[in-house]
């Protein structure tokens, strides 16, 4: 086992930070500092190519939050100028304070006092392993993915491995942090005369270079799935009995009722969820939870970028709402706590309130039971992608993969693509059967509509619900 | 620092080829809630985007041509690192690039492009001058008819992009990009109130479209209040227009990059026709009922900020027809895949123009159809050519009543769809293609509200 450090470029500014920040606080109300150095690298074979290279959540920087008479603005840059770095800051900030239109005052934002660091060990350290090896594994994967069948006309293996290493400074907190998180894509494209389907197989966590174990076991299944993909229809729209396997599940709960529980949400006026706290919004075998902490993976870390200790937050209490994700300004601004949920997509990005690891609690049903109970329906598979609607509460779920259902079997037949729409309340509600086991994936990145995007994992069990699938 | 990077990897001497990218961003964010400011950021930035590329010969090669291997790795260089951190930084990339052995290809050499960013009405204004006419423009319409702005965000920045090769490429050009994301509402908070979303793409102060933007969405938003569920319906087609045609349009882009076809994930190859097949033979003719598509690549577009005038590799872009009356004539091809096809570089060019249809869009419109202003979020497959979302606001025209709808979602496959879809003769631009206005796909399924 290896154990992440701060490393030494951190290191070497925290004491200049500690000072800058001591400097800032004799001027403004609020200050503090979030300084990165994560690096990671990506990996990725296909046919006669293997190619890599940094990752694209590299970064390191630094960004000055600063609150003066209720206002709030930020600095963010990644270059520390030589000399008196807070007369620079200051003079950028104070720019800020006096530019732009009647800005809105906010209570006075949290600095309780903290120390505390966490660094993460990994079985393998994807950052010092050979990449020609790794390249090896992937290849290996890749070449066993053509090798299941003629129709297979493209496959490719990708892998990516970041470790985040954070520090946040204030004037009573002080905090660090290094962990890895890593994912990765077995995918496929299969061809059939006019017919071309795309299937991909995702694998993540907290780990290192170790999940690659992962690879081979998916293979088979992977191909086959891709080549029945080939036949399978488009889906006769109406409302079905489904049951969502624990990646659509997780969809479920991030996309469609997640979003709407991000508390700058309920700032703007944009969500139904303040008016349904303390009511019921699903059905009540259903708990929901989002949590950063005690679990580990993608969306797991000791703090935010805003220094909030990570919490676990109970969303759904037996099909209840009862609370929501916030970050300081949200939280500052509703009177509630925060959460530990104040992300950015890096440095350089302004933090909103985000989601970590979300996820339905277990059941106490089995698989069998709960595909017996259908008359006709399908089982869902395989998310291409969600978007929230945190307003209207409508659903909006893109899948690959629906296998039919007929009287308590499955038939064999496919449905693909299928689009899910509907209410969420009255998806969540529908909810009759949940299964024992969680399962949580984090590979891809949640993005807050159509940017700022964040490492984040969602899952549960299997749930039996009603949709309507077109 | 660009400099002391390129004098290291000389210095070092194992690197056949490097390109290096110096990029700075000067930027201002305001977030505004309602109409006031909600919080405000700068942001200044420099980042080295650094690829070594190192060469061998693969002894056990059966011929010359193929015995000759390159190996690349990227890297993030980060402004302030020290000389030793570089120079780590550098042997990492190398050793990794040693153990790739990829077929052999060139990079480009230097050219001068023809097609330079343009000029902006940005240059003559500070950021926070340029920011407040950005803001002033979006505003200008709030209140219309009721609706409002919910909130909205504003980004502004001014970037400079250097690029340094070994080939000799020594090019720069700044460019402003500007983004903004608003939401709309109507109706009254608790009780029917609605949103839509909407962004924008700029790099020009055109007040004009940007407060027109806005408007169109203000006006749809009382639309959404008066919306009804969407029914059961049968045979209609589906029209698009605006930024939702452009989706739907970079299918044939997306696949007439020699990197698809490399790869065999392309839908057609050069000298396909893109309108035989599956679709026509659906409706039992073998003629095209639609309008042919003809593309091509552009490296800029007035206003938008995602052009360039050269690609990542240094490469002098400029404007290459792709497709003719349904033909392939090119694919875009970075001098990797160039080579690797045997086919001519265009170097990878970021923008597509698709041009007009026979009929104009008031014809396209008199048929009786679904048209979907706002989808949650629209999906184009450009692999599969599967299509669609859940809708938030469509208007269906039937017998003459045009009928704001809301919920249910649209799918369809432009495989089915081939040498079928109606293009409007009045062209639209967008940030990342300029294209027909509006365009009529008639194999569509439509789910209804439930």
């Amino acid at each position: 086992m290896e154990t992440c450090e701060l490393g030494a470029f951190l290191e070497g500014q925290q004491t200049r930070l500690r000072q800058t920040i001591a400097d800032l606080a004799k001027r403004y109300d609020y200050v503090s500092v979030l300084g990165t150095d994560s690096s990671g690298v990506s990996f990725r074979v296909s046919p006669q190519e293997r190619r890599v290279g940094d990752s694209m959540w590299s970064e390191r920087g630094f960004v000055f939050r600063v609150q003066q008479a209720g206002r709030i603005v930020e600095f963010a840059l990644n270059v520390l100028p030589k000399g008196d770095l807070a007369a620079t800051i200051s003079a950028q900030i104070d720019q800020l304070l006096s530019a732009g239109p009647d800005a809105r005052l906010y209570p006075a934002l949290p600095d309780e006092a903290a120390e505390a660091s966490r660094f993460a060990t990994v079985a393998e350290n994807p950052l010092a392993a050979d990449p020609a090896k790794v390249m090896d594994r992937l290849a290996l994967a890749r070449a066993a993915l053509m090798q299941q069948s003629p129709e297979i006309v493209f496959s490719s293996a990708n892998a990516e491995f970041v470790r985040v290493r954070k520090i946040f400074l204030s004037p009573k907190r002080d905090l660090a942090q290094a962990y890895f998180w890593g994912q990765g894509y077995l995918i496929t494209v299969a061809k059939r005369g006019d017919e071309t389907r795309e299937n991909y197989q995702p694998f993540s966590g907290y780990m290192g270079l170790e999940l690659l174990d992962e690879l081979d076991s998916k293979v088979e299944a992977l191909a086959t799935e891709t080549i029945e993909l080939l036949s399978a229809e488009k889906p006769l729209p109406g409302e079905y009995d489904v049951i969502c396997d624990p990646d659509v599940t997780g969809l479920i709960a991030h996309e469609a009722f997640g979003h709407g529980v991000e508390m700058d949400m309920f700032v703007k006026g944009r969500a139904q969820a303040p008016e349904y706290l303390g009511k019921a919004v699903a059905s009540p075998i259903v708990d929901m939870y989002d949590t950063a902490a005690g679990i580990e993976q993608c969306g797991s870390y000791l703090f935010d970028d805003e220094g909030t200790f990570a919490s676990s937050t109970k969303i759904i209490d037996k099909g209840i709402l009862v609370a929501g994700l916030s970050d300081l300004q949200s939280a500052a601004s509703l009177g509630t706590k925060p959460t530990g949920n104040g992300r950015r997509e890096a440095f350089d990005h302004k933090a909103y309130a985000r989601m970590t690891n979300t996820y339905i609690a277990p059941g106490k049903d089995s698989l069998e039971d709960m595909i017996a109970s259908i008359k006709h329906g399908y089982l869902l598979q395989k998310m291409s992608s969600g978007m929230e609607d945190p307003k209207n509460w409508g659903i909006q779920l893109v899948l690959t993969v629906g296998r039919e259902i007929v009287d308590g079997k499955l038939s064999g037949r496919m449905v693909s693509p299928i689009v899910c729409s509907g209410y969420v309340p009255e998806l969540l509600s529908s909810i009759s059967m949940i299964s024992g086991t969680v399962e949580l994936g984090g590979s891809g990145a949640c993005g807050k509509g159509y940017k700022e995007y964040a490492k984040v994992s969602s899952g549960g069990p299997y749930i039996k619900a009603r949709m309507r699938l077109g | 620092m660009l400099h002391l990077i390129e004098s290291l990897i000389k210095a070092g001497g194992r690197a056949s080829e490097y390109r290096i990218a110096e990029r700075t961003k000067n930027g201002l964010e305001w977030y505004f809630v309602r109409d006031r400011l909600d919080s405000s950021r700068a942001v200044v930035t420099t980042r080295y985007e650094v690829t070594v590329y190192v060469d061998s010969i693969n002894p056990a090669a059966d011929n010359p041509a193929s015995a000759r291997t390159r190996g690349e790795c990227s890297v993030l260089i980060q402004p302030g690192s020290t000389e030793a951190e570089i120079r780590t930084i550098l042997d990492r990339a190398l050793d990794t690039a040693a153990g790739m052995k990829n077929a052999w290809f060139p990079l480009p050499e230097p050219a001068v492009s023809q097609n330079a960013v343009a000029t902006s009405r940005f240059d003559s204004l500070s950021l926070p001058q340029a920011m407040e006419a950005v803001r002033s423009a979006l505003y200008k319409h709030d209140g219309l008819d009721g609706s409002t702005i919910n909130s909205l965000e504003i980004f502004l920045s001014q970037q400079h992009i250097h690029l340094l090769t070994s080939r000799g490429v020594d090019v720069s050009w700044k460019s402003w990009n500007g983004f903004c994301e608003y939401i709309v509402n109507a109706g009254t908070r608790g009780k029917d109130e609605v949103e839509l979303y909407a962004d924008l793409h700029f790099a020009d102060l055109d007040e004009a479209p940007l407060s027109e933007a806005v408007r169109i969405r203000l006006q749809a938003a009382s639309d959404r209040l008066a919306a009804v569920p969407t029914p059961e319906l049968k045979g209609l087609p589906l029209l698009l227009s605006g930024h939702l045609a452009a989706d739907l349009y970079e299918y044939w882009f997306q696949n007439a990059q020699a990197m698809a076809v490399y790869e065999k994930r392309a839908a057609f190859a050069v000298g396909d026709d893109v309108s035989a097949g599956q679709g026509s033979q659906k409706q039992g003719s073998t003629s095209p009922l639609g309008d042919p598509i003809n593309l091509r690549a552009i490296p800029t577009l007035a206003g938008s900020p995602l052009g360039a005038p050269y690609d990542q590799t240094g490469f002098a872009l400029k404007p290459v027809e792709l497709i003719r009356d349904n033909k392939v004539l090119a694919v875009v091809a970075s001098s990797k895949y160039a080579h690797y096809l045997q086919l001519p570089a265009t170097g990878a060019i970021p923008l597509f123009e698709v041009a007009g249809g026979h009929d104009e869009a008031a014809t396209l419109r008199a048929v009786d159809h679904l048209e979907v202003l706002a989808f949650s979020d629209f999906f184009v497959d450009s692999t599969t050519g599967d299509f669609g979302g859940e809708i938030r606001l469509a208007y269906l025209l039937k017998g003459g009543k045009r009928q704001p709808v809301y919920g249910g979602a649209v799918t369809g496959n432009l495989v089915d769809n081939r040498g079928l879809i109606r293009l409007s003769r009045e062209l639209e631009t967008s940030a990342k293609a300029r294209g027909p206005v509006s365009c009529l796909l008639p194999i569509v399924s439509i789910t209804p509200a439930g």
